[in-house]
């Protein structure tokens, strides 16, 4: 029996992109480090190295997508501003269309050969 | 909490990073490794420093104001001229004495190259004596706004490289003047070592006065009518620059046709009969340094000509 697909075995996982991830995490409120890379290893099963991250929050931050939020202690929470809203909004619609676009030709496709597979099954 | 196995790493990222990052990224690291660093996380840390290095560089892709791009591109060709300097010290050692073994009658073109040469060397010098003059408001601006603190590092390396620089050529030129002419040209094997270090002192004595300079140029605001005329003076240098190259080029194929004994001499060309021009290593690292100048070159007008139209 041929061994199961997963995206990761086929090096076409989900998508992994730093900034995406940290955006959408930050979606549903504001985060610190720790508590961005355990709530992003939760709900994708990625998980991103300290230097990974960090060069992601400082491309964010500088892009103004992400702030700093004014804390007392040593950890610093970031939140999503209204730009990282529209820039998140507009990936998501990106990769949904990317997902419909996939999705309906690989439909076409599987109609198309599916007549000729009954025929061939029929001769065998 | 131990912070020592990652407080080196961190000297990995630049220090305008550090400045702003350092303490939540050290704290983000006590946090998930406190039991001691993985392989993975090791990786991931130094990576991370050497990319933002490149970030933080002048021909990094941090997002900056248009007037730090602009800034930045004029640094560039600062390096690109530094490049430019060492290797006309190499070729201005390697082709004295050139008009001594090159026929009268056919020397117009190699004597055409080394005019050019000189040429773009004396604008070039002329170019960043005019830049000195236009940041001495600035500077002097930088300095009264209590500034000297910022730029007292880069300015004490520079002067302590040009230091050690004057001091290996008096050391050089007292001990040359106790040698023979063969002594001097290949016959003392000691010598030729203590000409190759003192070489290599001026070459790293020159980059580290343009690290510095660059380094001290980044660190200072700048007025936008200050880097409009950088802008003037780094095309002026990137045209300099070219004429270097092309005086260079020329000389040598010139020397190459009518006088390969001046490039097969004692500097230990490897000529080769098949080819109308002979490669000696001198040159080659000199032209191998003027191909990355002219790339830099290059690089640096296009961003400042792009650069110019957003700065007000």
């Amino acid at each position: 029996m041929a061994p199961r697909l997963t995206s990761a075995s086929t090096g076409l996982s989900r998508n992994n992109d730093p900034s995406l991830l940290i955006l959408t995490s930050l979606a549903e409120g504001e985060k610190h480090g720790h508590a961005l890379m355990k709530d992003i290893s939760g709900f994708a099963g990625v998980v991103l190295g300290p230097g990974t991250l960090y060069g992601a929050i400082t491309r964010l931050d500088e892009r103004g997508l992400i702030s700093p939020v004014p804390c007392s202690g040593r950890r610093q929470p970031y939140a999503i501003t209204e730009e990282g809203r529209e820039a998140l909004a507009t990936a998501l619609r990106d990769l949904r269309e990317l997902s419909r676009v996939g999705e309906e030709r690989l439909a076409a496709r599987s109609a198309k050969r599916s007549p000729r597979s009954r025929v061939a099954g029929a001769a065998s | 909490m131990n912070r020592r196995p990652w407080s080196r790493l961190l000297r990995l990222y630049p220090p305008q990073w550090r400045e702003r990052y350092e303490e939540e990224f050290a704290t983000l690291l006590g946090d998930c490794f406190s039991d001691g660093l993985n392989a993975r996380a090791l990786w991931s840390i130094a990576l991370g420093g050497l990319k933002q290095r490149a970030r933080y560089s002048p021909l990094g892709t941090r997002s900056t104001s248009a007037g730090q791009r602009l800034r930045d591109a004029e640094v560039v060709m600062l390096y690109a001229w530094g490049l430019v300097v060492v290797a006309g010290l190499l070729f201005a050692k390697f082709s004295e004495h050139w008009s001594s073994t090159t026929p009268r009658l056919a020397d117009s073109t190699p004597l055409l190259g080394y005019r050019l040469v000189v040429v773009g060397a004396g604008a070039g010098a002329l170019l960043l004596a005019g830049a000195g003059v236009v940041a001495l408001p600035d500077l002097t601006r930088w300095l009264r706004q209590g500034g000297r603190r910022t730029i007292a590092g880069p300015l004490l390396r520079a002067s302590v490289t040009l230091a050690l620089a004057a001091l290996a050529t008096l050391l050089l030129t007292w001990w040359a003047h106790h040698l023979s002419s063969q002594q001097r040209n290949g016959s003392s094997a000691l010598y030729g070592v203590a000409f190759v270090c003192w070489a290599t002192v001026i070459a790293g004595s020159i980059f580290s006065t343009v690290g510095s300079l660059a380094a001290i140029g980044r660190r200072m605001s700048w007025a936008a009518r200050s880097l409009r005329r950088f802008a003037a003076v780094a095309i002026g240098l990137a045209a300099a620059s070219v004429v270097v190259t092309a005086g260079i080029a020329s000389w040598w194929i010139g020397e190459s046709s009518v006088a390969s004994t001046q490039l097969a001499g004692s500097m230990r060309a490897s000529v080769n009969p098949a080819l109308p021009v002979s490669f000696p290593v001198v040159l080659d690292i000199a032209g191998s340094l003027l191909a990355l100048a002219l790339v830099l070159a290059l690089v640096s007008s296009v961003r400042i000509v792009r650069g110019l139209a957003l700065v007000r």
